[in-house]
């Protein structure tokens, strides 16, 4: 639908997180525009469900410092109180957690738990809710909806309880969803079906997305743009196609390297291993495991440039002396 | 089936069938007791795995590739039908024989840290297949304990820490090389690869190709990633709800799918340059009541009247493949 | 329901069934360190000893109980050398004498010393406490064992034999058997340690239970591990360090029991220097000459919260739970 016109929706400029001693996120700075969907991708411990869970505030001080700014539609979020988080959560910005099972309460019904926003957020009475969940529930697919109000979340299929979040987070037609891994835990022929399904109502919403994936294969093919980190930065960000297939950071690069394909002849796996959030190198973070750091590479951190399409922070993309393998 | 001509196959599966019993259905009459309803999470499954063979078995959730490798390892009884490893039946295996077959076949689990024993180190997790079948002198158990480390990645000086102390990549590798030390002759691994970081999963794939090619082992490998299957395996059997739906090379599978099956688990697959395909509608039926003819019709893009009346049997469909379907698809 | 795939996190392992988090391995395992269980390898490295002590020093309630348990088992071990008189040795023309220069805590009302008998009064409140978790852990192991083990009727036939040890106050069943086999210290360890074996019983049949279903149990038996080397090996040392622990809660009870027999008269007998036998002595001279009774009084309740405090802290330290950095 409409492509990223003027103003951003989310604008995040060198958002910072400490835990602790550890800076888990360092200086991330991103933007998404109205009705795109940006894809997180990285290995674990790189803070990719860090930065979701920084967007939706479910992070915040005193827990952890922030500093850096995170806008949404003009907002600032870092500075927002709770209760004014709260009318934003559910009603503008929207949650898939990948755990559906573990984030939906067995202790009440589906249709209830889709009435909670609706009626907490749009004033719905009772009946108009249930109505609207209906609705919802038939939109996301499950047959006989009316009915499955008033099943419980263990009564349903993992794919269903997952469709049952997207109806809950879809509920108040929210600008952006954000989405955590919403597929990993399904068989692969229900991922299908429920990416599909996301995408589809997120584009009729014109709404925007944000998800947190490992597969970088799905993200190529779900999402218009996406962000490579890792150890908390942002290593090379841009339009999905471009980006994975011609990727210009090293990082990026082994990353594709290691994603078995079909045709795959020989994988080549990155060596050795993230380091340790208290650990981090001086100067580029993937320097230690880089195949081509150079010289200037482990001594200052690389920005963030625009080049060849897309954002990247290597210096020896930006034509810096390749150096010896370590 | 590619047993080498005049060479028996190291197993053979012949029509098994497991059948689970989860409660029972409600009584016709008062104070009898209903007929018991049955899970069957292996309905007639016919498999031959030659020596230096490596097999995929692929399927999602309810296939029954995890109860398969169980009764093929001895773990659980077959209600129906036979298991044969080297022409001796599971069930009539002699003591000795019984051995023998602990030590041939290996077994990595999915669970790798559960898979041992918190409180024994490495180095004593690592020696003990090896001293059960005493394979080499006690003397010379740590030298073999440290070769073995080291040809998985791992340093030698990993003897002396304990299973919680690993990372999860170092763990699978621990499994691997518990698998190896009794020298099997078969390793079957169940989802080995499943849950790590690309890059860890990289090394592990490349670690289990080339012990693969180094030590001819044949493998059944477990998963329901069709990369890590084309990656490790050159045959390939794709089972739905407790059936083998088809089987094949594969490559020649994955690219020229014959089963709706398989072709749309091929679709559903995230690939780099493919936009996301029109998935596969409605829900994996329960194994409890299965449906009447081909299981697979309730979703199938192609059923006919037909599919729903007679089940498919798995046949012959050119050199080296089998397909069940009825009207399976045209490459 | 075939796999799930894992949570994503730098140690974690694909799963089928939840499995505990991976801190509670390496509780376990701290845990198995600190007491090196009978039958198990290697004694422990110092690695994961100095993990366990790391553990245990956070617990302050474990510390503090650390503290009074040894300073007792302290005093109690060097009674021989640090005493001042015999605890037994009568001296009735110094009968009744407050605490002094020459009887340290005073004396009761047969001259003996006050102080000598509070310090081999230790010795035999944590003898007895020991010996009899010991022999009922012993016992309650074996029953538990056969009972995780064998199954069927043999472990119907054992539960239910528990069940009606356990139907008696532990109190009661230590009357009763002192009552069968007669006053003393042996007698009474062993009355003890026989209504211990019930509680135990339980928990090793339980623990028995879930460890025998655990995947690395069945993983051995498939690599051909004989059953008493499985029994031995796989079993036996992950069942030990949760009893360890129980264990040394129940010490307290022990000691608390041990006690009241003989306060009642019906545990060991006199003139042993035991602390519930002081009590009883002390209580007609309890406005003339309190301390025979306060002495003995105040060191059992402080030994007690000692034993409780280290007892529930050992348990915390050693309970899965994440480490917050």
């Amino acid at each position: 639908m409409t492509t990223g016109t003027g103003e951003a929706l989310l604008r995040i400029d060198r958002l910072s997180l400490k835990r602790g001693r550890n800076t888990v996120l360092d200086e991330v700075s991103l933007s998404l525009g109205r009705g795109r969907s940006l894809g997180l991708l990285g290995e674990s411990g790189a803070g990719k469900s860090t930065l979701a869970m920084a967007i939706i505030g479910l992070l915040r001080e005193p827990e952890v410092g922030l500093s850096g700014s995170l806008v949404f539609d003009g907002t600032e979020l870092t500075e927002l109180s709770e209760s004014r988080f709260q009318t934003l959560r559910g009603r503008r910005i929207g949650l898939i957690f990948q755990d559906a099972m573990g984030s939906l309460d067995p202790c009440f019904t589906v249709g209830s738990q889709i009435c909670e926003p609706l009626r907490r957020h749009l004033k719905l009475d009772k009946r108009q809710a249930l109505d609207r969940a209906a609705q919802l529930l038939d939109s996301v697919g499950i047959p006989d909806a009316r009915a499955r109000l008033s099943a419980y979340p263990h009564q349903l299929s993992g794919g269903m309880q997952q469709r049952v979040m997207i109806a809950i987070a879809l509920a108040c037609d929210p600008e952006l969803l954000i989405a955590d891994e919403p597929t990993s835990a399904l068989d692969v022929t229900i991922q299908a079906q429920i990416m599909t399904l996301v995408m589809d109502r997120v584009r009729a919403l014109g709404s925007s997305a944000v998800f947190v994936l490992h597969d970088l294969a799905l993200a190529a093919q779900v999402c218009d743009e996406v962000a490579v980190m890792y150890g908390g930065q942002i290593v090379e960000t841009g339009p999905s196609a471009l980006l994975l297939g011609s990727p210009l950071h090293p990082y990026t690069q082994g990353l594709r390297a290691c994603v078995v394909e079909l045709d795959s002849h020989e994988l080549e796996p990155l060596a050795g291993n993230v380091p340790d959030p208290g650990d981090m190198p001086p100067g580029c973070r993937f320097a230690t495991r880089c195949p081509k750091a150079g010289p200037r590479c482990t001594q200052v951190r690389p920005p963030l440039v625009e080049l060849e399409g897309r954002r990247v922070a290597c210096w020896v993309a930006q034509g810096e002396p390749v150096g010896v393998a370590s | 089936m590619s047993a080498r001509a005049g060479q028996k196959p190291l197993f053979s599966v012949l029509d098994v069938e497991k059948a689970y019993e989860v409660g029972r259905a409600p009584p016709a009459r008062r104070f009898a007791r209903g007929a018991p309803r049955l899970l069957h999470a292996l309905d007639g499954v016919r498999l031959d795995v030659a020596e230096g063979d490596a097999v995929a078995l692929v399927g999602e959730s309810g296939s029954g590739k995890s109860t398969l490798v169980r009764l093929m390892l001895g773990l659980e009884a077959a209600t129906e039908g036979r298991l044969l490893y080297r022409g001796t039946d599971l069930a009539s295996l002699g003591v000795e024989a019984r051995k023998t077959f602990s030590r041939e076949v290996a077994y990595i689990y999915q669970d790798a840290r559960g898979s041992m024993n918190p409180r024994m180190r490495i180095g004593d997790v690592l020696a003990e297949p090896m001293r059960l079948h005493g394979l080499c002198a006690e003397a010379d158990v740590p030298a073999r304990v440290g070769a073995l480390l080291e040809r998985v990645g791992l340093s030698a000086t990993m003897r002396d820490r304990f299973p919680s102390e690993l990372s999860g990549g170092q763990v699978r590798r621990v499994a691997v090389a518990r698998a190896l030390a009794s020298e099997p002759k078969i390793v079957f691994a169940d989802e080995s690869v499943a849950g790590l970081d690309v890059s860890v999963q990289a090394q592990l794939l490349n670690l289990l190709r080339s012990l693969r090619r180094e030590m001819g082992l044949t493998l059944v490998f477990i998963t329901h990633d069709l990369g890590v299957a084309s990656y490790l395996c050159d045959r390939i059997a794709v089972m739905y709800l407790g059936r083998v739906v088809e089987e094949g090379p594969t490559g020649d599978v994955l690219t020229r799918p014959r089963h709706p099956y398989s072709r749309a688990l091929m679709d559903a697959f995230p690939s780099f340059g493919r936009p996301l395909g029109a998935p596969l509608r409605g829900e994996i039926p329960s194994p409890i009541d299965l449906p009447r003819g081909c299981r697979f019709a309730s979703r199938c893009p192609q059923a006919r009247d037909a599919c729903r009346e007679t089940e498919p049997v798995l046949v012959a469909d050119g050199p080296g493949r089998r397909v069940a379907c009825a009207f399976p698809l045209s490459s | 329901m075939s796999a799930t795939p894992a949570s994503r996190g730098p140690a974690s392992g694909a799963a089928t069934r939840p499995v505990l988090p991976a801190d509670a391995e390496a509780c376990v395992h701290d845990a198995a360190a600190l007491f090196s269980a009978p039958g198990s390898a290697a004694p422990p490295p110092s690695g994961a000893l100095a993990r366990a002590w790391r553990r245990i020093r956070r617990e302050r309630s474990a510390v503090i109980g650390l503290c009074i348990v040894g300073a007792f088992a302290l005093l109690a071990l060097l009674a021989p050398l640090i005493a001042t008189h015999d605890p037994t040795e009568q001296n009735l023309e110094h009968a009744l004498m407050p605490p002094g220069a020459e009887h340290w805590l005073g004396t009761d009302s047969f001259g003996q010393d006050m102080y000598s008998r509070l310090l081999y009064g230790a010795r035999l409140a944590l003898g007895i406490g020991f010996a009899s978790v010991g022999l009922g852990l012993a016992g309650g192991m074996v029953i538990g064992l056969v009972a995780g083990l064998v199954g069927g009727w043999v472990e119907w036939a054992l539960m239910r034999l528990v069940d009606a040890i356990l139907a008696f106050p532990e109190i009661i069943l230590a009357i009763a058997f002192v009552a069968v086999l007669g006053l003393g210290i042996d007698k009474v360890i062993y009355a003890l340690a026989i209504s211990f074996v019930g509680p135990f019983a339980r928990i090793v049949r339980s623990d028995v239970l879930q460890v025998k279903s655990r995947p690395f149990v069945e993983a051995a038996g498939l690599m051909g591990v004989p059953q008493t080397a499985l029994i031995v090996r796989h079993l036996l040392p992950n069942v030990m360090p949760s009893l360890l622990v129980q264990a040394g809660i129940r010490i307290s009870t022990a000691i608390l029991l041990e006690s009241g027999l003989s306060f009642f008269g019906i545990g060991v007998v006199p003139p042993t220097p035991d602390w519930g036998l002081m009590i009883a002595e002390g209580r007609a001279f309890i406005t003339m000459a309190p301390w025979i009774s306060g002495v003995p009084g105040i060191a059992l309740a402080v030994l007690l919260v000692g034993l409780t405090l280290l007892g529930d802290g050992l348990r915390d330290a050693f309970s899965p739970r994440s480490e917050g950095r």
